[in-house]
């Protein structure tokens, strides 16, 4: 972890406006050091004095995952509203600081969701009850296997197709903020693993958090040294040279690394058979916290299959 | 490509999970004949290495960036099983800490992420390289094509599972419950950026890796026994408890890059998991062309003027055979309605789309009943003592 932290620590501050779009460099390093920066924060945040994150984690994994489900079970926007709004309330008891919530939901949401769902909205993918016209189309009939409406507008079917969709994802995004902002790495693996995931699954995934901070620095390093480096970056094809050379050799290494940290565990005493931790006690405050989470999913399924 | 929660509804995630879940179990199975026990490691660190290097970005044409997704090149260097595995890790990595990707779709990314395109790689690299000497420069075009064929049949896969959502779920009034578009929409929009932009991305920076390797290791291009079918370890396996590296140590040094030799003994089985490996393929080739046969009960009784099949009849053929309906049978009919109701999925219409719908449907019930026997083989099979000690430091 000290490595982590030192690593994360060195890294330059995000640039206000980010790389320019070219700069196939500082944008490697940016996408680097913004992976670093989110599981460095993600595990501060998860070290914090709140109540969730003095919950199990069996309990908290049980309890997010039976909320999920029930979202993406849900087919009324509101009831998800209520999931969502119950998610960021937890958060915010919890000592999740708002902006690590509403960024994480808000910047994936717009970003990927309201860009996917905004078009739904239309008459041209969603047909009914008009809303509001848009303006009329300047082609008329058909392009290819499209027949395209006179006027384009948004449809009552359509909106609610698209208000559904962005409110899913933010119930789901945001739930799973919660689970992650609130539990430790090791934590969440050890539930993983006490709730039948197998051992070996369990322990490649732990050691591979553990290696992507090893090999996210290596690259960064690469990287960073090629720009203190260069004065003008040289042509294009030149540049795909440069990151394939990097891809290669990092790979390299790895195969080193995985050759050391397996004599590393053989030598002491690794035969081949995972062996996790002892889980932690689980307490009736934790018993308290499935049953709320299973009884709000169950409320929530009763009411819409009741309004459906 | 990174499918969140929310638009795949639990009618497709659900089965998938039961599909990846066999899926992994095979993979599984597969490294154990090739790679020792004990090389977690090597898998680990893989999966770190295809994590970083979805990170690295490139100059694309029109003085901007893109970044390769690297499965291709993860597939190359280790073989599809393993790649399998590796990726489907870094892919739980992405979702559960930075949000990329949904939980609920964890099994739907890793299936065209981490199954479909690395596997299309490894054919597509196979087929193309033929048996080129590993410094050919065939191997370069092979890297770039496998890598495009690969990205684009990952996109196509994404694009379908999308594309059926409209199909499977809508409320009473046609409203899309799910990802809203239909295939027409989903497979062009998804298609064209990756077939005239990310394909040739992901191809250019494949095919710079593979002259990068061919130049300084190409011993590292056999890695995962070119001809072999699980990938991983080179020649032989190492034995239980040795390291990967020392096998990769003794693979990387004697080749030289001129060598016109293939190396010996890429990846053979041993006859008894060979056998079973063969019957293995063989039940499931069976099953699958059952499924493919599937349609012909929608044909076969109208062809031969027969109703529906013995003890499944509705309450219409009920009362035609015994004048009445049970009462508590007409009570419990409603009772329950399924996802996918006489195997027709909603929108295939025609005896075309009836057919699709029956091959569907028997392949999603294929995959949650092989799902559950396998899950309940890991709960009332043979377990392995579990000490309750930690051990291994991983460093």
């Amino acid at each position: 972890m000290a490595t982590q932290a030192s690593r994360a620590g060195a890294l330059p501050a995000p640039l206000a406006h980010g790389p320019r779009r070219e700069d196939f460099v500082g944008r490697t390093l940016d996408r680097l050091g913004g992976r670093l920066r989110k599981a460095m924060a993600q595990e501060e945040s998860a070290r914090a004095d709140g109540w969730l994150q003095a919950a199990d984690a069996r309990a908290k994994v049980i309890g997010v995952l039976a909320l999920v489900l029930t979202a993406t079970f849900l087919r009324q926007a509101a009831l998800i509203g209520v999931l969502y709004a119950a998610s960021l309330l937890a958060a915010l008891s919890s000592k999740v600081s708002a902006g690590t919530t509403l960024r994480r939901v808000w910047l994936t949401v717009p970003m990927f969701t309201a860009a996917i769902a905004a078009p739904a909205a239309l008459n041209l993918v969603t047909p009914g009850e008009t809303l509001l016209v848009l303006g009329s189309l300047p082609v008329d009939g058909h392009i290819g296997p499209w027949v395209l409406p006179p006027v384009l507008a948004i449809t009552r079917p359509g909106l609610d197709a698209a208000v559904l969709i962005v409110a899913r994802v933010a119930a789901c995004v945001s739930l799973a903020v919660l689970l992650t902002a609130t539990t430790r790495w090791q934590e969440l693996l050890g539930a993983l693993r006490s709730l039948g995931v197998p051992a070996a699954f369990v322990m490649v995934t732990e050691m591979t958090y553990r290696y992507f901070f090893v090999l996210a620095g290596l690259a960064q390093d690469d990287f960073l040294a090629r720009r203190s480096r260069t004065i003008v970056e040289p042509g294009r094809r030149a540049a795909r040279g440069f990151v394939a050379g990097k891809a290669g050799n990092l790979f390299r290494r790895s195969l080193r690394l995985s050759t050391d940290v397996n004599q590393a565990m053989i030598s002491r005493g690794w035969d081949g058979t995972p062996r996790p931790l002892a889980p932690h006690r689980f307490a009736a405050a934790d018993g308290v916290l499935v049953g709320a989470a299973v009884a709000v999913a169950l409320v929530l399924l009763v009411v819409d299959r009741a309004a459906a | 490509m990174h499918i969140p929660d929310g638009y795949l509804s639990p009618q497709t995630y659900v089965p998938l999970w039961g599909v990846m879940v066999l899926v992994w179990a095979r993979a599984s199975t597969a490294l154990k004949r090739t790679v020792s026990a004990a090389n977690l490691p090597l898998l680990a660190i893989g999966a770190a290495f295809s994590f970083v290097i979805m990170m690295f970005n490139v100059p694309i044409p029109g003085a901007t960036t893109g970044h390769a997704v690297g499965g291709a090149l993860v597939a190359i260097l280790l073989g599809p099983w393993a790649a399998a595995v590796a990726i489907s890790v870094a892919l739980t990595i992405q979702a559960l800490i930075f949000g990329d990707g949904g939980i609920t779709a964890i099994a739907a990314n890793c299936l065209t992420m981490a199954v479909i395109g690395p596997f299309v790689a490894w054919w597509v690299y196979r087929a193309a390289a033929g048996a080129s000497v590993p410094g050919a420069a065939r191997r370069v075009w092979a890297g770039g094509i496998a890598a495009y064929a690969s990205l684009n049949a990952s996109a196509l896969a994404t694009a379908v599972l999308f594309g059926i959502q409209p199909m499977i779920a809508r409320t009473a009034t046609g409203q899309p419950l799910y990802a809203p578009y239909p295939l027409a929409i989903a497979v062009p929009a998804m298609m064209i950026e990756h077939l005239l932009l990310f394909g040739f991305v992901e191809a250019v920076v494949t095919a710079a890796a593979v002259r990068w390797f061919q130049a300084s290791d190409p011993a590292l291009l056999e890695l995962a026994a070119f001809g072999g079918r699980a990938g991983v370890g080179p020649a032989s396996a190492p034995p239980s408890g040795q390291a990967p590296g020392a096998a990769f140590a003794q693979a990387a040094k004697p080749a030289p890059p001129t060598s016109t030799e293939r190396p010996a003994a890429t990846g053979a089985l041993p006859a008894p998991a060979g056998a079973e490996a063969r019957r293995s393929r063989r039940l499931w080739t069976a099953v699958a062309v059952l499924a493919i046969l599937s349609p012909l009960g929608l044909w076969l009784p109208s062809a031969f003027g027969g109703g529906a099949a013995w003890g499944e009849w509705g309450s219409d053929e009920l009362k035609g055979l015994l004048g009445f309906v049970p009462a508590g049978l007409a009570r419990l009919e409603n009772a329950w309605s399924a996802a996918f109701p006489d195997y027709a999925v909603a929108g295939l219409q025609g005896p075309l789309g009836e057919a699709v719908g029956y091959i569907f449907s028997a392949a999603l019930g294929i995959g949650v009943i092989a799902g559950v026997a396998w899950a309940l083989t890991r709960v009332l099979g043979p377990r392995s003592p579990r000490p309750a000690a930690h051990s291994g430091d991983t460093g």
